[in-house]
C-alpha cells in the first residue's frame, strides 16, 4: 500500500518535526521544552496517520501526547522554583506558533481528504479485528508481560514519590 | 513519490538530536525528553517498514506499542525518581546529584 502522503506533506511534516526536537533540546525554559515535546508526539501521530498506522496513531495522540506530556508537565509544575514557571504573556510569538498549528491542520486534512473516502481503512472493523485477534492469540504472553511491567511502575513510582513519614 | 528511504531519514535525524541531546544537557528531565526523541525514531522506523515492505503484518505495530508502553513506565518512574531527588537537592541538575544520601540533615552534620 502507498501511504497517503504526497512530497509537500511529508517535508513539512518532517521540518516540522525536525525544528521541534531541536526545540525540545535547546529552549531555555523546561516548561516550552515540555511543551514543544507534546507538539512533537502529535506530529509524528500524523506521520502514523500517513503511514496507513490509524490505530497507532489515535494511540500516539491519547497515550503519549496526552499522558505522558501530561505527566511531565505535572511533574515540573511540582517541582520547578518559582522563578523559573511560566506566565502567560501575549507575544508574537504566540500568534506564530497558532498559525503553524493552523497550516499543520489544514495540509493534514487536506492531504488526508484528498482521497477517496472508501480508501480509507480508518476503523474498518477487519483491520481491527485482524490486529486485535493478532496481538491476543499470538502474542499473548507479550501483553502479560506489558502488564505485569506496567503494574510493577504503578506500585514503585507510588512508593518513589511518596512522601516518607518519619 | 515519498520513498521508504525518506522516513528513515527522518527517523535518523531525529535519533542524531536525541544522542546530542542526552550528551549535552544535565538537566534530568531534558534527559527523560532526549530518550522519547529516540524512541519515537525508532517507532518511526517500525511504522513505515511495516507499511512499505510488510502491510498485511502487524509486527511493526505491535513493536510500537510495546515502545509506547515502555516510554509511559520510563516517564512514570524518571519523575518518580526526579521528584524524590529534588526534594532532597532542590535541583534537578544531575551533576550535582553526586551522593546516594536519604535526607538532608546528614549532610548539614557533616558539613
Amino acid at each position: 500500500m502507498i501511504p497517503y502522503i504526497n512530497e509537500i506533506t511529508f517535508y513539512s511534516l518532517a521540518a516540522i518535526v525536525i525544528i521541534l526536537a531541536i526545540l525540545v533540546i535547546e529552549s531555555k525554559k523546561i516548561m516550552h521544552a515540555a511543551l514543544y515535546l507534546g507538539a512533537l508526539l502529535v506530529t509524528i501521530g500524523e506521520i502514523y496517520f500517513v503511514l496507513h498506522a490509524e490505530f497507532l496513531g489515535v494511540i500516539q495522540f491519547v497515550v503519549y501526547a496526552g499522558g505522558i506530556t501530561i505527566v511531565m508537565l505535572f511533574a515540573l509544575m511540582m517541582a520547578t522554583p518559582e522563578d523559573e514557571q511560566l506566565r502567560f504573556r501575549w507575544r508574537i510569538q504566540n500568534l506564530v506558533l497558532v498559525l503553524i498549528v493552523i497550516f499543520l491542520s489544514v495540509s493534514f486534512f487536506a492531504t488526508y481528504t484528498s482521497i477517496s473516502v472508501s480508501d480509507i481503512p480508518l476503523f474498518t472493523s477487519t483491520v481491527l479485528n485482524a490486529f486485535a485477534s493478532y496481538v491476543f492469540t499470538q502474542y499473548s504472553v507479550l501483553i502479560l508481560i506489558l502488564t505485569i511491567l506496567l503494574f510493577s511502575v504503578l506500585l514503585s513510582s507510588t512508593h518513589l514519590a511518596g512522601r516518607r513519614e518519619e | 513519490m515519498v520513498s521508504l528511504f525518506n522516513f528513515i531519514m527522518l527517523s535518523l535525524v531525529l535519533l542524531g538530536i536525541g544522542i546530542y541531546g542526552i550528551s549535552t544537557r544535565r538537566n534530568a528531565i531534558r534527559m527523560l525528553m532526549s530518550v522519547e526523541l529516540i524512541l519515537n525514531a525508532a517507532s518511526i522506523n517500525f511504522v513505515a517498514f511495516t507499511a512499505y515492505l510488510y502491510p498485511d503484518i502487524f509486527t511493526g505495530w505491535l513493536f510500537v506499542l510495546t515502545i509506547i508502553a515502555i516510554a509511559g513506565a520510563e516517564a512514570a518512574i524518571g519523575m518518580a525518581l526526579f521528584l524524590s531527588a529534588f526534594r532532597i537537592y532542590n535541583s534537578a541538575e544531575l551533576d550535582k546529584l553526586h551522593l546516594l544520601r536519604e535526607s538532608k540533615d546528614e549532610e548539614e552534620e557533616e558539613g
